[in-house]
């Protein structure tokens, strides 16, 4: 989701082709090509300009729209019903295979498998939606910045939230009686709901800091984080870490 | 046969127009490992494309009309083929001249004009269904990803910020 306005200049986009099997799109005001997934201009009169990203969530309508009672939704047209993605188009997709070489670095994980990625500053972390599924929330460190990626009911739509409330850094778990997620931080012992908002407890009425994360495949997000660490016991080796 | 070097100059001339228009379309699709230098390659036919292949059809009408011009066998059929061939030979340079202003993937995933919005219950989404969700001072919109992810591209004004949806 981007901010269209560069230099006070609004732009209309169009789209272009694809670069590894990210879509390239062009404005119109300018005729520069700008990259899908990072808002970044890679041709043209602004080149090496970014787009401003404005914060995204990707959820369950039902989630959006009991936390935003008053959302507007984009109309499904009948003219383009034929057109729109199927209901299993995420099945579908995992038989198109990546490019080449993307597949051939892929390494660890499959290349289409799903990763929640969550990048702070020059810092990037790959959850596997597989680890996610199987933990439901995950305590963890992005760029020494201690965040917890949990993942709603659906088991597709995930969040990820800083852990840092006031002073305290959190300890956070999934609380196991409760049936929806819901999360228990150790020292306070407040509970915490998949809005990240304290709905019990000391902290009551406290907002956990969201993060921005991009559910992406795993070749993709590792394309745009060549430096990219992933989640999980001993899936990568310490020297290709990065940072 | 001066009429042969000429017809081969011409099918040459078109074919490259065609081929100058085709070449951004087919660098930028989804199966290729894509290196910078792909995209370099692509953003400068396509910014030279929309001239030169006018350039190209020009000189190549101009061929063909020299080879219209050539003496040829008398009658009807003689006429007729010479015609069709220069048609058929034309054919890629105009075609090259058109495609060199048109986006191929555009085809494939048209464009959403006038994005429309409602209330959750009246927009057709169904409540599991994933969406991707803004709020831009205190304005709510959310943009189911099937949607989305068919045209790839959703220009809107939120909160009064111009934004763009893309997936």
């Amino acid at each position: 989701m981007w901010s269209r306005t560069v230099d006070g200049q609004v732009l209309t986009f169009r789209l272009l082709g694809v670069n590894n099997q990210n879509f390239l799109m062009r404005d119109e005001q300018t005729g520069t090509w700008w990259q899908q997934v990072t808002g970044e201009a890679v041709r043209g009169p602004l080149a090496g300009r970014r787009l401003r990203r404005i914060p995204s969530d990707e959820v369950r309508l039902a989630v959006w729209h009991r936390e935003h009672p008053d959302t507007q939704v984009l109309v499904r047209e009948d003219r383009f019903a034929e057109a729109y993605l199927k209901e299993d188009w995420e099945e579908r997709l995992l038989d198109f295979p990546a490019p080449p070489a993307a597949v051939a670095r892929s390494g660890p994980l499959e290349p289409r498998a799903v990763v929640v990625g969550v990048r702070v500053d020059d810092a990037s972390k790959a959850f596997p939606i597989e680890r996610l599924r199987a933990e439901r929330a995950v305590a963890d460190f992005v760029g020494g910045v201690p965040v917890i990626v949990v993942l709603d009911d659906d088991e597709r739509s995930a969040r990820c939230f800083d852990r840092r409330v006031g002073d305290r850094t959190l300890e956070l778990f999934r609380l196991e009686e409760s049936e929806s997620l819901a999360l228990v931080d150790a020292e306070t012992g407040t509970t915490w709901d998949f809005s990240g908002l304290a709905t019990d407890g000391e902290l009551v009425g406290q907002r956990l800091t969201s993060v921005q994360t991009l559910t992406s495949y795993w070749f993709d997000w590792q394309n745009q984080n060549p430096s990219t660490q992933v989640y999980g016991p001993s899936l990568l080796p310490a020297a290709s870490g990065g940072g | 046969m001066k009429t042969a070097v000429l017809l081969s100059l011409l099918a040459a001339i078109a074919f490259s127009a065609l081929a100058m228009a085709l070449a951004p379309n087919l660098l930028l699709m989804p199966q290729r490992d894509h290196t910078p230098e792909d995209i370099a390659l692509a953003f400068r036919l396509r910014s030279l494309a929309p001239i030169l292949t006018v350039g190209l059809a020009i000189t190549a009408l101009v061929l063909g009309a020299l080879v219209w011009r050539q003496p040829r066998r008398k009658g009807v059929a003689p006429t007729l083929l010479r015609a069709a061939l220069l048609v058929l030979l034309l054919l890629p340079a105009f075609g090259g001249v058109l495609l060199s202003r048109t986006s191929m993937v555009e085809r494939m995933f048209a464009p959403l004009e006038d994005a429309r919005f409602a209330d959750p219950a009246k927009a057709g989404a169904a409540d599991d269904e994933l969406v991707m969700g803004i709020e831009v001072a205190g304005e709510a919109r959310a943009y189911p990803v099937r949607i989305v992810g068919y045209h790839h591209i959703v220009h809107d004004t939120v909160g009064g910020e111009p934004v763009v949806a893309t997936y």
